[in-house]
C-alpha cells in the first residue's frame, strides 16, 4: 500500500497525465485481465497450490470462444459459455490430476500450459481471429459512466469473492487445506474436493480474462496471456500470499495488480522504452516471490 | 460381548496387516461408559494401528466394532466423528498458521446458511478456553505461538467441546513433549473428562496411566498381552506384559 502510494506521488509529480481520469481509467483496464486471473490464483495458493496454466488457459478459451463466433452459426452466449467450460474443464484436469494421483501441482500445470497454448496455435496456425459482432464486443467495449464494463465487472468479481472466501464456510476451508491438508482431512474437510474446485475456479476467472480481453481487443489470439502466470502468482506473492499455503488474501492480490499496473503505466508516461518493462515487471515479481521464499524458510 | 449394555466400545477379533507384517492380531476388548481406560504397549505394539482404526483413518482387514452395541462401519474419520468418536492425536494435529479460533472450529465452523457466524465462534472460543483455564494473548494468535501446554489444551478442547459432544474421546499421547508441570495438567484434565465421557488413553508414562485410569489393555506385538485393574497390578508386572514376559 505504501509502496503504492509512493509509486502514485512520485508520478503525479513527474507527470501531469498520470492523476487524469482518462489515465487511471486505462490503468485499471489494463490491470483487469491480470486481476480476474490473479484472483483464481491466490486461491490455489491458499490451498497450497500453484497454476501455471492460466495464461494459456486464457489463449485457448480466447481462441475457441472467437473460432465458434466467427466460423460456426453459434450463437454469441453458447459460444461464451463454451469458452469458459473449456477453462473450467482445464482446471478441473489440473485439480483433478494433482489430488487423485497425488502429483505436483507445478508438474502437472506446467505439462498442461505447454499442451492448452499448443492446441491454441493449431487452432488458429498462429493468425488472429477477427470479424466479431458488436455483441460480442460489447462486453469488453462497453462503458458505464465512463468505465468499461470489465473494470466494473471485474471490481464486483473480486469483492464478492473476498467476500465469499473469508465468510463462506465451503470456500474458507481452503486455509484448512492449505495449512495442512493431512491434518484437515483429520477434521472432516473434503481436500480432494476442494482442490479440485478450486483449479476449476483458476479455470473459470483465466476464461472470464479471456472473455475481457477478446471482447475489448476484438480478436482471438493464441499469444494472449502471456506469461500472465507470472504477474498473476507474483501479484498474489506481493499480496501476502504464500508457497507454503493457508494464506492470500484478495485485497493484497488487488494492490499486487495495482502496483505491477502502475509500473507498467509508468514506462509509458516517463517514455522509457517499453522493451525495459518485463525486466522490471520480472525483478518486482522475483523479489517479492524470494522474499516469500526466504520468509518459508525461516518458518 | 457387544450386547453388554454397559459397554460404549467392544473391538471384536481386530487384525490389520501392512504387507507382510501383522500389526494386529485378533484383538477384542470393551470399554465402558464413562471409563478412562488406558492402552499401553511398547513402541510397535499396534496401539497407533488400533486407534487409527477406530478413528477411521484405517480399515480393519478383519473383526468387528460395536458401539452402544450395534455394529458399525468406521471407513474415515467422518464417520467416526457421526458416531461420536473423536481423537486427539500424537502430534495434536493443529493448524500452526491459523489462530486459535480457527483451530477450535476446523471443519465444524458455526454457520448460517453456510456462512460463518465468527462472532459466536469466538465467544465459544473464550468460553472452552476458560474451562480449559488457558490464557492466550489474543483470539487472533496463530497456535504456533503458543506453548507446549497451551497447544495440548486447545487440541483437546476442540476434541471435546466443539462440536457434537463426543461419546469416546482417544487420546493418542497428549502429554508428549510437555514439562512435569503441563502434564500433569493434562492428566487432571483427562481425569475431568472421564467423569462425562469415555476415554481411551494412550501413554508411555506409566504413573499418569495409574492416576488417571482404573483399567489398561497392554498390547504386545499386535495381541493384547493383558487386561488389568490398575489397583490390582504393580507397574513391572505391566512392564512384563509390554515385553510380552506375561500375558494375563
Amino acid at each position: 500500500m505504501l509502496i503504492i502510494a509512493i509509486f502514485g506521488i512520485v508520478l503525479t509529480i513527474s507527470s501531469p497525465v498520470f492523476f487524469t481520469f482518462k489515465n487511471i481509467r486505462s490503468v485499471l483496464m489494463g490491470m483487469t485481465y491480470d486481476l480476474v486471473v490473479a484472483l483464481g490464483m491466490t486461491f490455489v495458493l491458499i490451498l497450497g497450490g500453484l497454476d501455471l496454466s492460466v495464461g494459456s488457459n486464457v489463449a485457448l478459451s480466447s481462441v475457441l470462444t472467437t473460432i465458434l463466433i466467427v466460423d460456426t452459426p453459434m450463437p454469441v452466449p453458447i459460444a461464451i459459455l463454451a469458452g469458459l467450460g473449456v477453462s473450467v474443464f482445464i482446471g478441473f484436469t489440473n485439480g483433478f490430476l494433482i489430488s487423485k494421483f497425488k502429483i505436483n501441482p507445478f508438474i502437472v500445470t506446467l505439462g498442461m500450459m505447454a499442451i492448452v497454448r499448443g492446441v491454441a496455435r493449431v487452432l488458429t496456425s498462429g493468425y488472429f481471429v477477427t470479424g466479431l459482432p458488436e455483441s460480442f464486443l460489447v462486453i469488453g467495449q462497453g462503458e458505464l459512466w465512463g468505465i468499461p464494463f470489465p473494470v466494473i465487472i471485474g471490481i464486483l468479481i473480486a469483492l464478492v469473492f473476498d467476500y465469499l472466501l473469508k465468510h463462506w464456510a465451503p470456500l474458507n476451508r481452503a486455509v484448512y487445506v492449505g495449512a495442512n491438508p493431512d491434518n484437515a482431512e483429520l477434521f472432516g474437510i473434503k481436500v480432494g474436493r476442494l482442490v479440485i474446485v478450486g483449479f476449476m475456479l483458476a479455470g473459470l476467472f483465466s476464461g472470464l480474462s479471456a472473455l475481457f480481453m477478446s471482447s475489448r481487443l476484438a480478436m482471438g489470439y493464441a499469444q494472449f496471456g502471456e506469461m500472465l502466470e507470472l504477474r498473476a502468482i507474483g501479484a498474489a506473492v506481493i499480496g501476502g500470499a504464500s508457497f507454503k499455503g493457508g494464506k492470500g488474501s484478495i485485497w493484497g492480490t488487488f494492490l499486487g495488480v495495482l502496483l505491477l499496473a502502475i509500473v507498467k503505466n509508468a514506462f509509458v508516461l516517463m517514455d522509457i522504452p517499453i522493451y525495459w518493462q518485463r525486466v522490471v515487471n520480472g525483478a518486482i515479481i522475483l523479489i517479492a516471490i524470494a522474499t516469500a521464499m526466504i520468509n518459508r524458510q525461516k518458518d | 460381548m457387544s450386547a453388554n449394555g454397559n459397554n460404549l466400545l467392544s473391538l471384536k477379533n481386530i487384525s490389520k496387516s501392512f504387507g507382510g507384517i501383522h500389526a494386529l492380531n485378533d484383538v477384542s476388548f470393551d470399554i465402558k461408559k464413562n471409563e478412562v481406560l488406558a492402552l499401553l504397549g511398547d513402541n510397535g505394539a499396534g496401539k497407533s494401528t488400533l486407534i487409527k482404526i477406530i478413528s477411521g483413518a484405517y480399515q480393519q482387514d478383519k473383526g468387528d466394532i460395536y458401539l452402544e452395541g450395534k455394529k458399525v462401519r468406521i471407513k474415515e474419520p467422518e464417520d467416526a466423528k457421526k458416531l461420536g468418536i473423536k481423537t486427539v492425536y500424537q502430534d495434536m494435529a493443529l493448524f500452526g498458521i491459523l489462530d486459535v479460533t480457527q483451530n477450535f472450529f476446523a471443519g465444524d465452523e458455526y454457520t448460517e446458511f453456510g456462512f460463518l457466524n465468527k462472532k459466536k465462534m469466538d465467544e465459544k472460543s473464550v468460553e472452552v478456553l476458560d474451562k480449559l483455564n488457558v490464557q492466550v494473548k489474543s483470539l487472533r494468535q496463530e497456535v504456533r505461538s503458543l506453548s507446549g501446554g497451551q497447544q495440548h489444551a486447545i487440541a483437546i478442547g476442540r476434541c471435546v467441546y466443539i462440536g457434537k459432544k463426543p461419546k469416546l474421546v482417544i487420546m493418542d499421547e497428549p502429554a508428549t513433549g510437555l514439562g512435569v508441570e503441563e502434564s500433569r495438567k493434562v492428566v487432571e484434565l483427562i481425569k475431568e473428562l472421564g467423569k462425562e465421557i469415555t476415554v481411551i488413553f494412550i501413554t508411555h508414562t506409566m504413573d499418569y496411566a495409574f492416576e488417571a485410569c482404573e483399567r489398561a489393555i497392554i498390547l504386545h506385538s499386535g495381541n493384547v498381552a493383558g487386561t488389568v485393574k490398575l489397583s490390582e497390578v504393580t507397574e513391572d508386572e505391566i512392564v512384563a506384559m509390554m515385553m510380552g514376559r506375561i500375558k494375563v
